[in-house]
């Protein structure tokens, strides 16, 4: 249970800057995600949390401890890895086993935590797992595993490198709640990387989002998805619909800004209709109709720009007005 | 119509003629091969048991075990059991060296990696002769020439290669992030290469073995040229009956050089999972 604190973090690989100054808090007990598309730098953050990366400048503590300079084996962190890395020569056993043992636990203490931490991430129910080889588990059960292989040796900061994207998406959405029920039972701090939206926001306290070595924003699951800090960070977020030009300013932005909204939240309306309070209408031409199965999904062109728009139905006339609430209308600055 | 549609093979099979013409095929082709494979095999065995054989007699027009009583009283026994210290020695000293050496170039950035490892190439790129026919050279000046020691240095020139270039294959197709995840819960470097690294290349590592004690076992230009006349291991002591027309003790010879192998290469079938040994050899 500690906090983490990165400090004005940075290195480089060549000219490409992995991390450029970046400044974090991760809360003690708390999971953050720390998301973005590939090389945005979120995995060379975690190798510099867990030591296996020295970065050119800045600093990294651990509940006011300065760990920078410590070598990985005495920083106490627990790594969970995209790949499992479970020793396939080990047992089940052994490989959970094998933190304990470094740190001159007696057996019967290591055998009683193998077993707690077995029972922990719900795979003592699998007969005589303990003494299998890893090779012989599916996907999911590995990775519980590894989990276990993580937590039982008790870590001051549990890192988890994108550790279900092996795994297919039932499975993953089991397993992504499991892991939150850990994290949450055994209090410790858990930075989570992972390049999947849903995933990020639905397992974590605080979402990091990154992007070319830098944060581009940084808050709560609501926060970020509600009230996106920039155009990358929408995007990133899933709102598809980027409004330029004059079609922007009539919603407010000054020159060269866009306005964004996503695509369930506007409303289509009939010639009939009246503009409902607090909401702006925006004149369309609709060019395509989609079934998606929830909705019908309208491609839809304003200006220059074709937006998507859900409805329960599809329209016939081509030329439609849609509704927007002035809440759902983000705002960017060029 | 219906005839057109009807596949090929149908047609084939219903022929007889087709089905003892392409059986007698596959017989003549299993010949062949049992010729190819064992014909040199079956003459060593002959002449082994000849005691005369002049042309143009088909089979040799005395038999018997005289020659085999050569085995135990002659030179040959010596020359076994030096050529068999010295294919363990090279071994054991090629592991010691290769192994390490192999890892750090699997594992680390070393720069000019592909130069150092071109150098082990070296020796197999060119013609064997003037590479240990200049080693042996410098052997003399050590004064390692006509003694075991030279032997074994000049059979680890060519040994190394071998083990360097398989065990670098082997520790790289072992992934970081294994070793990385020992260190990560607290094993020092070496603690994690002896408990991750290491158990896992061991298939490998014995592979590799394997093939550098048959080929010092069998190696005979390097051995000729710093051994001779005073080190002796079974291929330069066929080479010198050979030469006094002896066909029996070279056949002989032959037959017992032959023996490690085989019974190597069927511990390793018996020991080794063939998915090990796949991976060695696509690693």
């Amino acid at each position: 249970m500690e906090r983490v604190e990165v400090l004005a973090l940075t290195k480089s690989y060549g000219k490409a800057k992995a991390l450029s100054d970046v400044s974090l808090t991760f809360p003690e007990g708390s999971l953050t995600a720390v998301l973005g598309p590939s090389g945005c730098g979120k995995t060379t953050l975690m190798r510099s949390i867990a030591g296996f990366i020295q970065p050119e400048a800045g600093e990294i503590r651990f509940g006011g401890q300065n760990v920078t300079r410590l070598q990985p084996q005495e920083r106490g962190t627990a790594m969970v890895f995209q790949s499992y890395a479970l020793w396939p020569h080990m047992t089940v056993y052994d490989n959970i086993a094998y933190g304990l043992k470094l740190k001159r636990i007696p057996e019967t203490e290591v055998r009683r935590r193998v077993q707690e931490v077995l029972e922990l991430v719900e795979i003592s129910g699998v007969t005589g797992v303990e003494r299998r080889k890893p090779p012989e588990l599916s996907g999911g059960q590995q990775q519980r595993v590894a989990l276990a292989r993580a937590l039982v040796v008790q870590p001051r900061v549990l890192l988890l490198d994108e550790p279900l994207s092996n795994l297919d998406a039932k499975v993953r959405q089991r397993l992504r709640v499991e892991i939150r029920r850990l994290q949450k039972a055994v209090g410790t701090t858990a930075i989570y990387v992972t390049h999947d939206q849903e995933e990020a926001l639905a397992i974590a306290d605080h979402v990091v989002i990154m992007n070319k070595g830098q944060v581009e924003q940084a808050g709560t699951p609501e926060e970020v998805y509600r009230r996106p800090a920039n155009l990358f960070v929408a995007d990133f977020m899933g709102i598809t619909n980027v409004l330029r030009g004059q079609a922007a300013e009539s919603l407010g932005a000054t020159a060269g800004g866009t306005a964004v909204f996503r695509a369930n939240e506007a409303r289509i309306l009939h010639a009939t209709d009246a503009v409902p309070p607090e909401h702006v209408v925006l004149a369309g031409q609709v060019e395509e109709v989609t079934y998606l199965g929830t909705a019908y999904r309208h491609y839809i062109r304003i200006g220059a720009e074709l937006v998507m728009v859900d409805a329960d139905r599809a329209m016939a006339e081509p030329q439609v007005r849609l509704a927007l609430p002035r809440t759902a209308i983000q705002i960017f600055a060029a | 119509m219906t005839t057109m549609r009807s596949p090929l093979p149908a047609q084939e099979r219903s022929n007889p003629l087709v089905g003892i013409g392409r059986m007698s095929l596959k017989a003549a082709v299993a010949a062949f091969l049992l010729f190819v494979v064992l014909g040199p095999l079956a003459g060593l065995v002959i002449w082994s048991f000849t005691i005369t054989w002049f042309w143009p007699s088909v089979l040799p027009t005395e038999w018997g075990l005289k020659y085999w009583g050569f085995v135990g009283n002659s030179g040959m026994m010596k020359a076994l059991t030096t050529g068999v210290l010295i294919a363990v020695t090279v071994t054991l000293l090629c592991l010691l060296i290769a192994t390490p050496l192999s890892y750090l170039l699997a594992r680390v950035k070393i720069p000019f990696k592909p130069l150092i490892l071109l150098l082990f190439l070296l020796p197999q790129a060119f013609p064997q002769l003037p590479v240990f026919a200049n080693t042996a050279a410098i052997l003399y000046r050590f004064n390692m020439g006509g003694k075991v020691s030279g032997v074994i240095m000049i059979h680890l020139v060519g040994a190394l290669v071998f083990a360097v270039w398989t065990l670098t294959a082997v520790f790289k197709s072992i992934p970081v992030s294994l070793e990385e995840a020992a260190i990560n819960l607290g094993a020092s470097r070496t603690r994690a290469f002896l408990t991750v690294a290491l158990p896992l290349a061991l298939p490998g590592l014995i592979a590799s073995s394997v093939l550098v004690f048959l080929w010092s076992l069998d190696e005979f230009t390097g051995t000729l040229l710093v051994g001779a006349p005073f080190v002796q291991t079974l291929p330069t002591f066929m080479y010198a009956a050979a030469q006094g027309y002896e066909l029996q003790v070279a056949s002989i010879t032959a037959i017992l050089l032959m023996v490690p192998g085989i019974v190597m290469l069927a511990l390793m079938e018996r020991y080794l999972k063939s998915e090990y040994l796949s991976k060695f050899g696509g690693a």
